[in-house]
């Protein structure tokens, strides 16, 4: 029963979001409220059908109703309840209904906090959600039905992919989902500004905030991903530029452009027509990367098995891109700029550059990752690159893009004089120069690393005098202590110093990637109670045991670790085999330190155990790319804290509002008609 | 199917359509669309010129403006927020120009002088933000003691 109102609710949510298409874009244009509140409601009714139908299969997936060929493809009796509820999204049409459930959780939100604001835009806010809403719910349907029943019923399912038997990647795909889905919010308020004609900075007003969320999931969950990968498939790293990874990445790069480019808009009135390219990009590269991830047609180690919906995704994005770029081209003379760009050394030319590198990087990402499908078709042979090609490019790109980082800040709207700069600029420099001269001491000589870690340090460096600087300015004109000045500094302009937050997240990330420049990876093959040396560490085999649950069995192999004859840990690497799936998988070791990852792998063993083979990775300074993931979002959760100006501007707002309700309510007495 | 199940879904669907039909028959707040949009814009445009107003002063402060620069690009936003208040003003049905220099000059002042909202800038009895200027809160009509600039 259960499973069928779940169905039902379906059915009945592709209803509610139609009605609520017409009622709201019918609304708008005749200026009747309720025709338009009726339209709200309906897209508040497709949250609530989705969540029915969710919850219908959690209910088939914990009570183990394996006549839903979902349940029993995806899990079994003997899997945790932990894993059972994630396996919600571990399959192809339940990550599908979660993703659709996802997108009407954000139509929800953005409907009942604009319930007072926005009044003339929020009509195809809500038809662009509805629409997007309905084609998840036709796919749901007609595609990829969660709910379709098997003939008979199995006494037991097969089980979830044993890769995806891991906490880390039970929290991935929701944070992914929460950041790719959410980017249809901004994208639909651009498209209401440029239906209603209202292309001043109103939209980006929303907008910024409705991408700083899902941009910071979305961030958030790229790096669990990598974290995933680093711990779970044993190849001692965290990035593979897999065209699943990608697909993800694109949209974060060119959400990261949009969310610096609408600082132009908002300060001088520039770069109207590029924002507007930018929210679409960023909602296209969303359901573009959707449909490479689901169709098969790339082949990738994440991608869903091959399926149907892929024609749908593809007939959906290129539906988007025309009807959006078409009302872009329709309304290019109402976009036109404010200013001109005033000096070249200013903050507006730091963005721009930018912007043309986070695109150019995205451009690249995107040649190497439909470089398979363009081979394919001149060749008919897919041919795949790999990372050297996605490295070779972007490592150059990104050290420009380090440096644009520490400059920036340095700069003032406008224009920035040459004595400011000769004044704001040698102390940074010098720290760099000074890290350069460090770095060689130590005996780097990788060019690219050395340049890295440098830059990083000037971006240290401008990121703590922008802070330092600021605090003092504030202490001067208000008496406050440093502590105290630093504390409102950063408090009153959240935006600003809430993305200094997050630009030293960033030079976290550059010095956990630059690590990889220094990775030493080792195979041997020990008896018991022999050791092997690398670097300054031994690893010395002690012992192999087995051990067996109803779902899988585990080998575990016990080393010693120990450092200049000091004792530092027992590492258990080990190999398990889950039974229904008949795969294994490879369950690493790892000794963390600020400094370095020593990461084991136990490769295989003779019967018995008496000899293993294993493969050890040192991977130094690896830990402060998940540092650097860990301030990202307390940076990122800074900077969309709303602020005394943001709550400003709400009260004028309800105000406005509510000064309309009262003057509509006043006449109608007056004129004894009814309000 | 099974009665509990039709009767489960036609609940459902009697339920959806009377949540979507509600605002048919209950009564609406707010009369068009559009009314009081051209207000709220001209508030923003506003509040965005006092916040470049600010930052500029803020960029002069760390140095990284000129005297000069500083000066040409204040007057420059000094007399957009002008036009800006001078239209709210006549949108408000009271303008008076000869203040509108110094109400400028305040309401930068008052927003370069406060920090996170204290207690000054809320009303004590409903926490609710106030403005420098107000006399009345919005939510509940306490009365203020007028503030210092």
């Amino acid at each position: 029963m259960v499973v069928d109102i779940g169905y039902f609710a379906l059915c009945l949510a592709l209803a509610a979001a139609g009605y609520a298409i017409v009622a709201s874009v019918l609304g708008a244009q005749r200026q009747h409220l309720a025709l338009v509140r009726s339209g709200e409601n309906g897209l508040l009714a497709v949250f609530g059908l989705l969540t029915m139908a969710v919850f219908a299969l959690w209910y088939a997936l914990i009570v183990h109703d394996f006549q839903v060929l979902y349940v029993a493809e995806n899990s079994n009796r003997a899997m945790p309840l932990f894993y059972v509820i994630s396996a919600l999204w571990g399959g192809q049409s339940g990550s599908l209904l979660f993703w659709g459930w996802i997108l009407s959780l954000y139509g929800a939100a953005v409907v009942l906090v604009n319930r007072n604001r926005y009044r003339s835009l929020m009509p195809y806010v809500v038809a662009s959600m509805a629409i997007t809403s309905f084609f998840f719910v036709v796919i749901h349907l007609f595609a990829s039905d969660p709910f379709q029943r098997l003939s008979f019923t199995p006494v037991d399912g097969r089980g979830l992919n044993p890769l995806l038997q891991h906490p880390v990647m039970a929290i991935h795909p929701p944070l992914l989902y929460l950041g790719m889905v959410g980017m249809a919010v901004p994208f639909a308020f651009a498209m209401a500004a440029l239906i209603t004609r209202q292309l001043d900075n109103t939209w980006l007003r929303a907008a910024r905030r409705w991408m700083l969320i899902p941009w910071t999931f979305l961030g958030a969950g790229l790096l669990l991903g990598g974290k995933w990968a680093y711990v779970e498939l044993g190849w001692g790293g965290y990035w593979g530029w897999d065209p699943v990874e990608n697909s993800s990445l694109m949209p974060w790069l060119a959400g990261t452009a949009f969310l610096h480019s609408i600082m132009i808009q908002e300060r001088r009135g520039m770069l109207k027509i590029w924002n507007m390219v930018l929210a679409i990009l960023t909602y296209g590269l969303c359901i573009f990367g959707t449909f490479i991830t689901r169709s098969g047609i790339i082949s990738s180690v994440h991608a869903f098995a091959q399926s149907n919906v892929g024609s749908y995704f593809a007939t959906f994005l290129i539906l988007l891109l025309v009807s959006s770029i078409g009302l872009l081209l329709i309304r290019l003379k109402d976009l036109k700029a404010d200013n001109r760009l005033e000096s070249f050394i200013s903050r507006e030319t730091a963005f721009l550059l930018n912007n043309w590198i986070l695109i150019g990087m995205l451009f690249a990402v995107l040649w190497g990752t439909t470089f398979p499908l363009i081979s394919e078709m001149f060749s008919g042979e897919q041919i795949t690159v790999g990372p050297p090609f996605f490295n070779r490019i972007n490592v150059p790109i990104g050290l420009v893009l380090l440096l644009l980082t520490g400059a920036g800040p340095l700069f003032a709207w406008r224009r920035t004089t040459v004595a400011s700069l000769r004044k704001n600029f040698p102390l940074p420099v010098a720290v760099g120069l000074a890290a350069a001269a460090a770095v060689a001491a130590l005996g780097v000589r990788d060019l690219y690393a050395l340049v890295s870690l440098v830059l990083c340090a000037f971006v240290v460096a401008t990121i703590c005098l922008e802070f330092h600087l600021g605090t003092r300015a504030r202490m001067r004109s208000t008496g406050e202590s440093y502590g105290q000045a630093l504390y409102r500094l950063s408090s009153k302009s959240r935006r600003r110093y809430g993305g200094y937050m997050v630009h030293l997240a960033m030079i976290m990330l550059f010095v956990g990637f630059t690590g990889k420049a220094f990775t030493v990876e080792k195979e041997f093959v020990l008896e018991y109670g022999e050791s092997f040396q690398v670097r300054n560490y031994t690893f010395t085999y002690e012992a192999l045991a087995h051990s067996e649950d109803a779902n899988k069995t585990v080998d575990a192999a016990a080393l010693t670790l120990s450092q200049a004859g000091e004792f530092l840990s027992t590492m258990i690497p080990e190999r398990h085999f889950y039974k229904s799936f008949e795969q294994g998988t490879t369950e690493v070791s790892i000794y963390s330190r600020l400094r370095e990852d020593i990461y084991l792998i136990l490769v295989g063993y003779s019967q018995g155990g008496q000899s293993a083979k294993f493969q050890v990775y040192l991977n130094p300074l690896v830990n402060w790319v998940w540092i650097g993931g860990v301030v990202f979002v307390l940076g990122s959760l800074w900077a969309m804290w709303p602020t005394a100006r943001d709550r400003r501007l709400a009260e004028l707002d309800r105000r406005s509002f509510q000064d309309s309700a009262d003057a509509l309510s006043a006449s109608s007495a007056g004129s004894g008609a009814p309000s | 199917m099974e009665p509990l199940t039709l009767i489960a879904g036609m609940a459902l669907l009697l339920g959806v359509a009377f949540y979507v039909c509600y605002p048919f028959f209950a009564p609406q707040q707010g009369p068009t669309l559009s009314a009081g949009q051209r207000g709220q814009r001209l508030q923003e445009r506003k509040e965005q010129l006092y916040v470049a107003i600010k930052e500029l002063e803020f960029d002069q402060e760390l140095g990284k403006l000129s005297a000069d620069d500083y000066q040409r690009m204040r007057r420059q936003l000094e007399g957009e927020a002008l036009a800006v208040i001078q239209q709210l003003d006549q949108l408000n049905g009271h303008a008076d120009p000869d203040d509108l220099l110094q109400q400028l000059e305040r309401e930068v002042s008052a927003r370069r002088q406060a920090p996170t909202t204290s207690e000054a800038e809320c009303c004590p009895s409903c926490r609710t933000e106030r403005r420098p200027d107000d006399l009345f809160c919005s939510r509940c009509g306490t009365r203020f003691e007028p503030q210092e600039n």
